[in-house]
């Protein structure tokens, strides 16, 4: 027996073994495609469990196995001088900078309403004390293929929201409402919202009421886990989802961001979630430390 | 030189491919998938044995002979060691004890025959076989009296039905023991008020009298009847008249003399339906306090399965709020703090009171600690579970707070889904110069005067009179200040300065 080539054809053979269970591993961890053994039984169960909640998944679960840590964030507190400003020159130009300066004045001044209500040039701003600010009145007549760009041109003009992109849209009766999410760090921050809400649809009278909900990061936490995968989510998610009186919907979107509920607080720690959100326009957020239903 | 090579190179390659099997098998899972609920279960301070989490509310000795009864309240060192001392003897013999079902007559003379009695009240009730084994588990025990007569060593339960344990002890010794020692110790002189008395106001401002009170010399159903006939509204009633009141055999209790007709028209009849035991005359000073506060890492990983997963709100009052998405802890500024878990409330709760109550003394020991002189002090029994509260004693006397209680929490069969705990630590210096609490039936008075437009008669029922301290949150530090706890079932709790009689 040829000792040195036994030697040789193991050494190959584990060789290869390893390269195959580094890659399993890897491809596990990635949280990707069901590639171990057994996996593809719990693909099945997932299957069987959306088809039993009437949902369709028609889009590829994202990979996992990322790293993330909690996001401090504080409530925004804008100046509603400014912000009278920035909206007005916004939606209306043309008038002398320095009267419409004295006029703001003068609205601020009056102003004894609680919330703070300031009306300005045919719109009325609404600053509650928690919750979103709203705009109301903007872009009259505004046909609604044209919405977006409007608002596309809004955000452009008004610095404090430059963090906010594009989200997705919502048609209904005589509503057409389209959403911005803020983003921070690369990661989507659903706790901060732009919604442009346009009422009347494709009538003369129509016109858009703006709600921003804007949030003030800090920065991350120093304690960074790894957050559960898509499908575990999807899991808890399948556990507590109810559906609309029993019709079929389609998962649209499944995504990670951070996002949190409106406090009336000074500054609080938002949780890493998957939102996924549906074709009927329900959104829902799993909390992707612990698999908790968020919101 | 190469076979050798060879050899490690294999060696090493077989060694890795183990050990990427193990990681491919058993390594690596995710957080949700191989955490159990296993929460850090370092206790604040020991859980009590189940003797001393529920300690009776009030001892009494009455002696023959004596017609000054001794009071021995929670937080008073003497109440400790009599409680241990009987709880002790009581559980070394009722396993020998026999029972019976006693025929009134007979429990009458056997309680005239002897020397002595404790009586023992519980408020909550003491699951009964937390006392003893023997004793029936699903039932609770309100009071007990003990006393002996002959060579026999009674016990008396008055339960729904009447049980008299009973075991021979020709030597008396056991609870002749402790009956000395409870007479020798520290107790306070007290009276029973009478299950129904006429309360008087003080005859004229510039006399300098007080209110007092006159008790009927035989509690009976006619005596009742003209008292009420006291309280008729008709000025031309004769059952208002002094002879109505000298027929229904009134003597001033206080000043053994009969009180005029102008007095007695302006009394009130007061109904005492529970026993209520009033020290004569109770002593005490103001206290300062100080919030406890317990330590917040430690909280947090009491509470949560990894405290890094509780998200961290910093409210506008400078409370924190700590969640993880299912259950929410909030630590105000002061040291109080409030747990909330909603996932854990049910409709209907199947845990039994002898389990929740240990359930909730672990859960106090665990979540901050069973301070020093705090005790069990009341329980509901709702469909989410049992609710217990608990409060603090400074020397024989419960600490009443803002929201009354200064430990509460709901337990049930899923968990515990609510807790708040705001206790308070009494100083040992900055204590006033301790002075007598104005007479009760002064306080009684005050508090009747107060709240005339809660009675719809000269008539009330009175529920609670107690010595307490009433805490005042101040901004310079909180304070107790000694108070009357007067609780009428016409106006609920009220509390009366010890020496003004002002409410706080």
């Amino acid at each position: 027996m040829d000792l040195s080539r036994a030697k040789t054809v193991l050494i190959f053979t584990f060789l290869c073994l390893n390269i195959i269970l580094l890659y399993q591993i890897w491809a596990s961890e990635a949280g990707g495609s069901p590639v171990l053994f057994g996996e593809e039984e719990k693909a099945s169960q997932l299957e069987a469990a959306l088809q039993q909640a009437n949902l369709f998944l028609n889009i590829d679960l994202p990979r996992g196995g990322m790293r993330v840590a909690h996001l401090e964030v504080t409530p925004w507190q804008p100046d509603p001088a400014e912000a009278i400003h920035m909206f007005w020159n916004a939606l209306a130009e043309g008038e002398d900078a320095a009267a419409r300066q004295q006029r703001i004045l003068e609205i601020i001044k009056n102003d004894n309403k609680d919330p703070h209500s300031f009306l300005f040039g045919g719109y009325e701003l609404i600053l509650p004390g928690d919750g979103p600010l709203i705009l109301r009145g903007a872009f009259a007549g505004l046909p609604t293929e044209q919405l977006r760009t409007a608002a596309e041109g809004f955000i452009e003009q008004i610095p404090f929201l430059n963090d906010f992109v594009y989200d997705y849209k919502i048609s209904g009766d005589n509503v057409t409402a389209l959403y911005y999410r803020q983003a921070f760090a690369g990661f989507p921050l659903y706790a901060g919202y732009l919604q442009f809400r346009h009422i009347g649809a494709g009538t003369k009278s129509s016109y858009v009421d703006v709600y921003i909900y804007r949030l003030s990061p800090l920065g991350f936490a120093e304690q960074e886990r790894e957050v559960i995968p898509p499908a575990t989510a999807l899991w808890r998610f399948l556990e507590t989802y109810r559906g609309e009186n029993g019709h079929a919907a389609a998962i649209v979107e499944f995504s990670l961001g951070y996002y949190s509920e409106e406090y009336a607080a000074q500054l609080w720690e938002i949780a890493p979630v998957w939102r996924i959100r549906l074709d009927n326009g329900e959104v829902y957020f799993i909390n992707a430390f612990t698999g908790y239903r968020e919101g | 030189m190469p076979e050798r090579f060879k050899t490690f190179i294999l060696a090493g390659l077989i060694l890795l491919s183990l050990y990427l099997n193990y990681i491919l098998w058993f390594g690596d899972r995710y957080l949700e998938e191989v955490a159990l609920p296993r929460y850090e279960f370092v206790f604040f301070t020991p859980i009590p044995s189940p003797g001393l989490l529920l300690t009776p509310a009030e001892i009494v000795l009455e002696q023959r002979g004596k017609e000054e009864l001794l009071l021995f309240r929670r937080g008073e060192t003497a109440h400790t060691h009599l409680w241990q001392a009987i709880s002790a003897l009581l559980q070394r013999k009722l396993p020998d004890a026999a029972v019976e079902r006693p025929d009134e007559a007979a429990l009458a003379v056997l309680l005239q025959e002897a020397s002595a009695a404790i009586f023992l009240r519980f408020a909550p009730p003491l699951p009964q076989n937390f006392f003893a084994d023997t004793l029936p588990a699903a039932l609770e025990l309100h009071g007990m009296r003990l006393f002996t007569s002959g060579d026999v060593f009674y016990m008396l339960l008055e339960e729904r039905e009447k049980s008299l344990y009973r075991w021979f002890d020709p030597e008396q010794k056991a609870l002749e023991t402790i009956i000395s020692s409870a007479a020798a110790a520290a107790g306070t002189p007290t009276e029973k008020l009478p299950p129904l008395f006429v309360l008087l106001p003080p005859p004229t401002a510039d006399s300098g009298g007080a209110a007092k009170i006159i008790v009927p010399e035989k509690e009976n159903e006619a005596e009742v009847k003209n008292l009420e006939d006291l309280n008729t509204t008709d000025p031309d009633d004769p059952a208002r008249t002094g002879d109505a009141v000298g027929e229904a055999g009134i003597l001033n209790a206080e000043a053994g003399e009969r009180e005029g007709d102008d007095v007695l028209s302006e009394g009130w009849k007061i109904a005492v339906p529970g026993s209520i035991y009033v020290p004569a005359t109770p002593v005490a000073g103001e206290v300062l306090l100080t919030r406890e506060v317990v330590a917040e890492e430690e909280l947090l990983r009491a509470f949560f399965l990894d405290p890094t997963m509780a998200r961290r709100i910093k409210e506008r009052d400078g409370a924190i709020y700590y969640t993880d998405g299912k259950r929410g802890l909030r630590i105000y500024a002061g040291g109080a703090l409030e747990y909330t878990a909603p996932g854990q409330n049910v409709l209907n709760n199947r845990l039994s009171y002898s389990a929740a109550l240990l359930q909730a003394a672990e859960n106090l020991s665990l979540y901050g600690g069973w301070p020093h002189n705090v005790f069990l002090e009341r329980r509901e029994k709702t469909a989410g579970g049992y609710h217990f509260f608990w409060r603090s004693f400074v020397d024989g006397m419960p600490l009443i707070t803002e929201q009354g209680d200064c430990a509460e929490m709901i337990v049930n069969d899923k968990g515990m889904p609510y807790y708040r705990r705001s206790f308070y630590i009494p100083g040992r210096e900055g204590r006033t110069e301790p002075l007598s609490f104005r007479h009760y039936a002064e306080a009684l008075w005050q508090a009747v005067s107060l709240r005339q437009e809660s009675f719809h008669r000269r008539e009330a029922t009175l529920l609670e009179l107690e010595p307490v301290y009433r805490v005042l949150p101040e901004a310079a530090g909180a304070r107790a200040i000694p108070a009357w706890a007067v609780h009428f079932a016409e106006t609920g709790r009220l509390y009366l300065h010890w020496q003004t009689l002002e409410p706080l």
